[in-house]
């Protein structure tokens, strides 16, 4: 077999250039035991130019896991705590007057870093979510009259905790869609539970060292662009998002009343860089659709609607999601 | 005193006097003889002050004596002068009695002062008279016999098809209850029995190889013609929706068939990641590994093939039974 001298060029490339992958892997498994989604899912998005949101119940290591990413990559970290007394202002900057220059100067806000761990997003009022989330989105921030950009690559890395709910400020749609994965993590395995008692435990614990620039991230953002995916993976991209806008037309009728609303062409648009954003990982230069299935969950969770229907038949977004992987045809 | 009550009771008699007198109803008929089932009019005729409330009576229709009311007309006004009008209702009536025959006195109600009083008309008296026949001048016959009308069939037709859809619906509706009583389908499709899922996909790669879609450099369209075909088989003859599966979730389905050998794993493997380059990676295949993924198909989907085995009965022989039949 000859593959064509594009996608071979491609994968020579992609495998000098995906070795960092095994790097930051290996640092971060010197912290956190097991979560091998969780870590998949921060380079996914960290080489797709895209955000996430964690949820899980508290103590699985979220912020760690975050922590120890950032730490990872030789880069600016900020660790934001979300409270429902934040102001815009805490997380942007603001004007200060000095009264020795006599004017007023910038105070750049913690959102002027590569990383942001917004911990415990849904804590805060719905004002500084939007501060925020117009960062995600406009990679700007304007402070005063002036608009500044902000420093690549800018990834927001949110938790939310899903047993409290009282005081908190859930995420409206539009704002969740932004999120490029919803990425739940569970408990960890007994044995991997063991390990994590044990290191805890020690007298040293490990520290994961910078093993990365910025610099790699953004070139190898370009290299997970060139990834090649066929059409036919387009197609079974756009067929997976449009069963969940019409799951009538794909066999699926008894999920037309419990469907809401579907996924956006945002979700068309991670889907497809998250896939390739995964083949990259594994270290190839082309998309299969294991890669768009491996991935799927994690993008579309957070962009279906559920009716009260469903809700009230403990119908969730993953029984749809997994419902729509095995109707529809692989290319 | 005297002259007072006189006077009194004058009081109250002149307006009824003079107010029968403005009101006066006549019967009337048109002739007062005429012959048996002749057909004359009865005239009922009221003169009356405007806006007095007289009513026509509502007349049965007969009057007794044999005579009978055969036609009933409007009340019709005749004259008007002044503030008195003169009204007509005629009838049309009949008889076929013959003889003396009276209209009997036909009553009248009206209104004075909140009282219902009745005023009655005269009765009429007329003659109805038979036909005279000379026995001796003509003869008389007897009545005809009903004519005979050839029979015709388009006199049934209509009872005929309402009395067929009758018995086709209770025909019917017998054949519901016995199939609803029996539990069975109310119409039996009877189908050809499906091919089994080794001939189709026998049949289809045969198809598949006659249109040498890789040796016209068609080599995508053929990868995905190949491996649609064996998807569809494993879905068909393992039960598994292969359709919907990914290449390594079909060889991570099939890896603990006991039906299936090491090298029909390998040989599915080599087949469907082949295919997965093709599609996926824009990768060209040597024409030897394009004629080795056909093969591969072929070979897989013959020995995995489900091949129904006729069970000839065992006759058991008694031992008693061989031993007589020898001895015979």
């Amino acid at each position: 077999m000859s593959v064509t001298v594009d996608i071979k060029e491609l994968n020579e490339r992609i495998q000098q250039e995906s070795a960092f992958v095994d790097l930051i892997s290996m640092e971060m498994n010197k912290v956190i035991v097991g979560q091998k989604h969780l870590i998949e899912s921060l380079m996914i998005c960290l080489l797709s130019n895209g955000h996430v949101l964690l949820e899980g119940v508290p103590g699985l290591a979220k912020t760690l896991a975050i922590n120890t990413l950032a730490n990872t990559i030789d880069a600016k970290f900020s660790r934001i705590q979300f409270t429902p007394d934040l102001l815009p202002a805490d997380l942007v900057g603001t004007m200060i007057y000095s009264q020795k220059q006599e004017t007023f100067l910038v105070k750049k806000g913690p959102i002027f870093s590569n990383f942001i761990l917004a911990d415990e997003i849904n804590r805060s009022p719905a004002k500084v979510q939007s501060a925020l989330l117009e960062a995600m989105q406009e990679r700007q921030v304007t402070i005063g009259d002036q608009s500044y950009k902000l420093d690549e690559p800018f990834m927001v890395l949110a938790t939310q905790n899903p047993i409290e709910q009282e005081g908190t400020y859930p995420l409206p749609e539009a704002q969740l869609d932004r999120f490029m994965l919803k990425v739940i993590i569970t408990y960890p395995k007994k044995e991997e539970e063991q390990l994590i008692v044990r290191q805890n435990l020690s007298k040293i614990f490990p520290i994961a060292n910078a093993v990365l620039k910025t610099k790699d991230i953004i070139k190898a953002r370009d290299v997970v662009k060139d990834v090649y995916m066929d059409e036919k993976i387009e197609r079974y991209i756009l067929d997976i998002v449009f069963a969940t806008r019409f799951p009538q037309d794909y066999n699926l009728e008894k999920f037309k009343s419990m469907i809401n609303y579907g996924a956006s062409p945002r979700a068309s648009i991670y889907l497809a860089s998250a896939a390739k954003a995964f083949a990259f990982i594994k270290r190839r230069g082309y998309v299969i659709p294991e890669d768009v299935r491996a991935i799927c969950h994690d993008v579309l969770r957070h962009r279906i609607g559920l009716t009260y229907e469903a809700e009230a038949e403990n119908i969730t977004t993953t029984d749809i999601i997994n419902e729509i992987l095995n109707s529809v045809e692989v290319p | 005193m005297r002259r007072i009550l006189l006077f009194g009771a004058l009081l109250i008699i002149f307006p009824a006097i003079v107010f029968s007198q403005m009101m006066t109803i006549e019967a009337k008929l048109d002739s007062n003889k005429f012959l048996i089932g002749d057909q004359v009019k009865l005239h009922l005729l009221v003169t009356k002050p405007k806006g007095a409330n007289l009513n026509f009576p509502i007349l049965p229709d007969s009057l007794g004596n044999g005579i009978e009311i055969i036609e009933r007309f409007k009340p019709d006004t005749i004259s008007k002068n002044g503030d008195i009008i003169k009204l007509d209702q005629a009838y049309l009536i009949t008889s076929f009695d013959s003889g003396r025959h009276a209209v009997p006195p036909i009553p009248f109600e009206f209104l004075r002062d909140s009282i219902v009083d009745t005023l009655f008309t005269d009765s009429v008296i007329f003659r109805v008279n038979t036909v005279q026949v000379d026995t001796t001048k003509k003869t008389i016959y007897d009545i005809k016999a009903p004519i005979d009308e050839p029979f015709s069939i388009m006199e049934i037709l209509g009872y005929l098809i309402w009395g067929l859809i009758g018995l086709f619906v209770i025909i019917l509706g017998y054949y519901a209850y016995r199939k609803f009583r029996r539990k069975e389908p109310l119409i039996k499709i009877t189908q050809k029995p499906a091919d089994p899922p080794h001939v189709i996909a026998l049949r289809e790669l045969d198809i598949l190889k006659d249109k040498k879609l890789w040796q016209n450099n068609l080599i995508k369209k053929y990868h995905t013609e190949l491996t649609d075909i064996i998807r569809k088989y494993i879905e068909a003859r393992f039960i598994i929706p292969a359709m919907e599966m990914t290449s390594y979730e079909i060889i991570d389905a099939l890896q603990h068939e006991k039906y299936l050998s090491d090298q029909n794993h390998s040989g599915l493997r080599q087949l469907l990641t082949l295919a997965d380059f093709v599609k996926f990676a824009k990768a060209q295949p040597l024409p030897d590994e394009n004629d080795f993924s056909i093969r591969n198909a072929y070979q897989f989907v013959n020995d995995t093939k489900l091949i129904e085995k006729i069970i000839e009965p065992v006759i058991i022989v008694k031992e008693e039974e061989m031993k007589g039949g020898s001895n015979a």
